[in-house]
């Protein structure tokens, strides 16, 4: 019995710092994370989470990619995942939802609020 | 609270146990080293007591692994070891303190009390939340006083959530805590705890939902109401909660300001790299004069710089750094490789501005699902006249956010003016709130050429046609009665004539149009601090200052103090209803123009009639929507201030 596992990816360890102090202060969730899309695909291939928060614009392979690359793999395609990016346009977020993601959360995000925004689009419930 | 016992001294083993769980702590038993790893690297302990000597692995190994794993939990050694090397060996390894058998009981117990205090940063003994008080020692809990009895596993749910009051436990992790290993409750089992919980609480009067339930998480402590919302904030969990995050964060922003400085410095670069680009002397005359290029590669990467940015700048709230960076990059992708010098000159304020928003704190950002972004104007200048350049600097200099074009096809995409008329407005990338037209040629000669200025007057006919509730606002040097008709029936809403200094067109399209209004003083009273909560939070994207007041009785002092530039008053209050107080406010000369808004439960028209009667301005009935709350507030100011503007 365990509580929720996340994994981070994010080019960023800024910004892995913070969702992850977010993520931690509402909903004491286990955090992971990983640098690039290459190893956040081993990571998530290890350790299975139950949620993967993705960022969008990331050097070599991006988030994109790196989704793509999730869901063709069959250890990892049946897990969710949320896509965090700075400001979209309605048309990018809309392709992106086409894209079979679960979720897209805009940069900046309400931080006491993520847990249960990211449980939202996954359909967490009690 | 739950702790992990490593003996292999059963007898001792037993009759600790025992004790601690007279003291309601859940107790773990295990008689080896390895046995002790695999537990305490499978669940959470609040406390772990070792002995020294134990099988397959000893107790200061075990400890060492701990540190270096990273566990944190408090680490109490219990040995028969008593030489003065071996306690400070112990310490030295990791433990938290250090107990030689045979050791008396209470002491011990005083101990491990210590030991979890001081992992949980505590400065009493006696656990509080608003009118409960769980003392850990007596294992008494009282409500406003009054005794409130539980069994060890409520006792010990309603401890955890005291000690970890900035958190929410999901079911799982109550499991984890609060049941021993042995034990196999379901998710049920804790619901049912739970529900009995806060059935006890409710008897002696807290909340039922004392313990809320956060929907897809699990369970927390719910925030005390404080009478003073203090701006919506109220309530010690959000309190703390919030602290202890902007603690982390402020920690987190210290250690990678460099990085976004960094970013930031590759921009100014860029900025001095289009200022000094020389330019063909024999362009002079050529409409492409003063135009700068970047490669495809230093347009793409900027554009990306500027939305990492944006994305980690926003991410620490500093929200003007986010916005100015979300403004570079749409300046970027707007202008694509070559800029015009007002764009140039435009680049060059962000970038400036940006590099002053760096040195703000961190802070937490509000909810943003419905919040504007600042106000945005799109600037048609077809002569790239220094005057508009000043006008855009100041723009941006008062927080909005100005794009320029060169061209009527270049503002003609932004607004989509080729697309179907039935597209969703949403479609358009970043709508603008106001367009603001140049119809002056130049400072010397300001008459526009009649090909070039008939143009653009089909471009505000056509504008309108197309956008009927976008304002749009003219600068013309021909502002006489027979053009100014012309410009209004084409849909010009507001008609400026040049000269005009830029301060004051500002200022003008600020009296005439929502976007200034965000200091405005708005004083709400309501007797349902619950609600008044929630309206706050509505509003909190607005940048309104609000009074929040819940007793009515201290209205007229505190209105007096504040001045409000508009009012909200619930119905029904006890001692002194909306009514009433509307009826006061009005029977004051000084504040017959005050807009005053009514927000009720009662949809009845008898009492909204009763209430423009009696002087109201407007009649909300709850539930309330954010967005439609905010525009008929602003609306409500925007002609306060210009029947004030009229009296002046």
């Amino acid at each position: 019995m365990s509580t929720k596992s996340v994994l981070i990816i994010d080019d960023e360890v800024s910004i892995q710092k913070v969702v992850s102090l977010s993520l931690q202060m509402e909903a004491n969730w286990t955090v992971m994370t990983a640098s690039s899309g290459q190893e956040g695909i081993r990571q998530a291939e290890r350790h299975r989470p139950d949620v993967i928060l993705l960022d969008v614009m990331m050097p070599e392979v991006d988030g994109i990619a790196t989704f793509e690359a999730l869901q063709n793999n069959p250890i990892t395609q049946t897990i969710p995942v949320v896509l965090l990016t700075a400001k979209t346009r309605t048309a990018e977020k809309q392709l992106f939802e086409k894209l079979g993601v679960a979720g897209v959360i805009t940069k900046p995000f309400p931080p006491l609020a993520l847990a249960s925004e990211i449980a939202k689009l996954v359909d967490w419930t009690m | 609270m739950r702790v992990l016992l490593v003996d292999d001294d059963s007898a001792l083993s037993s009759l600790l146990s025992q004790q601690l769980s007279e003291q309601n702590y859940v107790t773990d038993r295990v008689t080896d080293g390895e046995t002790g790893w695999a537990y305490a690297s499978t669940f959470e302990y609040d406390l772990v007591i070792l002995d020294w000597i134990l099988p397959k692995l000893s107790g200061i190994r075990l400890c060492q692994r701990l540190r270096q794993q990273g566990y944190e939990m408090p680490v109490l050694l219990l040995t028969t070891k008593d030489q003065q090397p071996d306690k400070i060996q112990g310490l030295e390894a990791g433990a938290d303190d250090y107990i030689v058998k045979p050791f008396d009981m209470a002491e011990l117990l005083v101990r491990i009390r210590v030991l979890l205090r001081r992992s949980h940063a505590e400065t009493e003994s006696a656990l509080r939340w608003g009118e409960l008080c769980l003392d850990p020692v007596s294992c008494q809990v009282t409500y406003q006083q009054q005794p409130v009895s539980l069994t060890a596993k409520e006792y010990a749910l309603l401890e955890l959530f005291l000690y970890y009051s900035h958190q929410t436990f999901s079911a799982t992790a109550l499991l984890d805590r609060i049941w021993s290993s042995e034990d196999f409750p379901s998710e049920a089992t804790v619901r049912s705890h739970i529900r009995g919980l806060r059935q006890k609480l409710k008897r002696v009067g807290a909340s039922a939902d004392f313990i809320e339930t956060v929907h897809g998480l699990g369970y927390r402590l719910k925030a005390p109401i404080e009478e003073n919302a203090q701006a919506g904030r109220g309530g010690a969990a959000e309190g703390d909660r919030e602290a202890h995050y902007l603690a982390g964060l402020t920690q987190a922003w210290q250690a990678h300001k460099g990085e976004s400085l960094d970013r930031w410095n590759s921009l100014v670069q860029l900025a001095h790299s289009l200022t000094a680009q020389e330019t063909d002397p024999a362009l002079r005359h050529h409409e492409s004069f003063g135009t700068r290029s970047l490669s495809e590669q230093q347009q793409t990467q900027a554009q990306q710089i500027a939305h990492s940015l944006a994305g980690t700048l926003g991410t620490f709230g500093l929200m003007e750094g986010y916005r100015l960076a979300l403004q570079i990059e749409a300046l970027l992708l707007h202008s694509g490789t070559s800029l015009s010098p007002s764009q140039i000159t435009q680049f060059h304020t962000l970038v400036t501005t940006l590099g002053h928003a760096l040195s703000e704190s961190p802070k937490l950002v509000c909810p943003v699902d419905n919040k504007p972004q600042a106000s945005s104007i799109l600037i048609v200048d077809v002569n790239a006249m220094p005057y508009v350049q000043q006008l855009m600097a100041l723009a941006v200099a008062k927080g909005l956010d100005p794009t320029v074009v060169a061209s009527i096809e270049a503002a003609a995409q932004i607004l989509s003016l080729g697309s179907p008329l039935d597209s969703a407005p949403e479609l358009l990338a970043q709508p603008p709130e106001l367009v603001l037209i140049n119809l002056v040629a130049s400072e010397t000669n300001s008459v526009l050429d009649e090909p070039i200025l008939q143009k653009l007057l089909q471009f505000i006919s056509q504008l309108n046609r197309r956008w009927p509730q976008l304002p749009v606002v003219v600068i013309t040097p021909q502002a006489d009665f027979g053009n100014r008709l012309d410009l209004v029936r084409r849909g010009g809403a507001i008609i400026l004539e040049y000269p005009v200094v830029p301060a004051d067109v500002l200022d003008l399209i600020g009296q005439s149009t929502h976007l200034n209004h965000h200091l405005s003083k708005i004083m709400i009273v309501d007797d349902d601090a619950h609600h008044l909560k929630q309206v706050i939070q509505l509003l909190h994207p607005w940048e309104f200052q609000i009074t929040p007041l819940t007793n009515p009785q201290r209205f007229w002092t505190l209105f007096n103090q504040v001045c409000p530039d508009l009012v909200i008053l619930d119905v029904e209050m006890p001692h002194i209803n909306g009514f009433e107080l509307c009826q006061v406010i009005r029977s004051h000369a000084q504040w017959q123009h005050l807009p005053i808004v009514f927000m009720s439960v009662h949809s009845d028209r008898a009492k909204q009639d009763h209430a423009f009667a009696l002087g109201a301005d407007d009649y909300i009935t709850k539930p309330i929507q954010g967005k439609s709350l905010a525009c008929r507030l602003l609306n409500r100011l925007k002609r306060s201030k210009k029947q004030n503007l009229v009296h002046q």
